[in-house]
């Protein structure tokens, strides 16, 4: 399959705002963040997010 | 977990409960992302979202969108958005009294389950964002971001106090050697 990129594109590419794992660590915070308030989990592209977070668990006894 | 119970002929007493919810919980999530550049402009568009689902009985989908623009050679602005939106625990309940569930007293982990945690129930969170990342040198990278968050129930018992709104502001240093 012939390459799609022709080679005036490619440093468009290379540019860091087509990266998705630019902030791996922004990301992380502002997962963990949002996983204290919404259930979801997991499945985020870039190393790291949520895979720290731990479940809340509601306890009133 | 709040149930009225009759402790002697017709008098009530609201208890509360422990929840109780089951011991394992299976989730399932796929993530896509796709950046696309706007070299003409100096920026790129991203957009991200998210379908998860769990044992629970919930199902969740957010859907994030960002536009990157190069302010200079060393400035990058990130105004962004993300919609979350989720369905209820198929055992959450804001209380037990219409129910007939009688709720015990040490959460036992088997049915009947019963949760009145807000995070399980239907809701959605709208959030919008800006971020101004400046590479300082080629050994220092600085960023701050401030997000507006708000999340509100759909399922129209829960009170909405019982749904946080946020200001999230974070602050990064990067060091590259």
């Amino acid at each position: 399959m012939p390459a799609r990129v022709r080679p005036w594109e490619r440093s468009a590419l290379a540019d860091d705002i087509m990266n998705p794992d630019r902030d791996p660590l922004g990301t992380a915070a502002a997962e963990h963040v949002y996983f204290s308030r919404e259930p979801h989990q997991g499945a985020v592209a870039w190393a790291g997010a949520a895979a720290d977070a731990t479940e809340p668990q509601a306890l009133s006894l | 977990m709040e149930k009225s119970v009759e402790i002697l002929p017709n008098v009530f007493l609201d208890e509360s409960f422990g929840e109780n919810s089951p011991n394992t919980r299976q989730r399932e999530s796929l993530y896509a992302s796709l950046n696309h550049s706007f070299v003409g402009v100096h920026g790129a568009i991203e957009g991200a979202y998210r379908f998860y689902a769990d044992s629970y009985g919930i199902v969740a989908h957010t859907l994030q969108v960002s536009w990157l623009q190069h302010l200079g050679a060393n400035v990058i602005l990130t105004p962004s958005f993300r919609y979350y939106t989720q369905t209820a625990a198929r055992f959450y309940y804001y209380n037990l009294d219409e129910t007939s569930i009688i709720p015990v007293r040490i959460p036992i982990g088997t049915a009947p389950y019963y949760t009145s945690d807000f995070r399980l129930s239907a809701e959605d969170a709208a959030s919008y964002g800006l971020k101004i990342a400046w590479k300082a040198s080629n050994y220092l990278q600085l960023d701050a971001s401030y997000e507006r968050y708000a999340m509100q129930g759909r399922d129209g018992v829960t009170p909405a106090s019982a749904y946080p709104t946020a200001g999230i502001s974070t602050v990064g240093v990067k060091f590259l050697w």
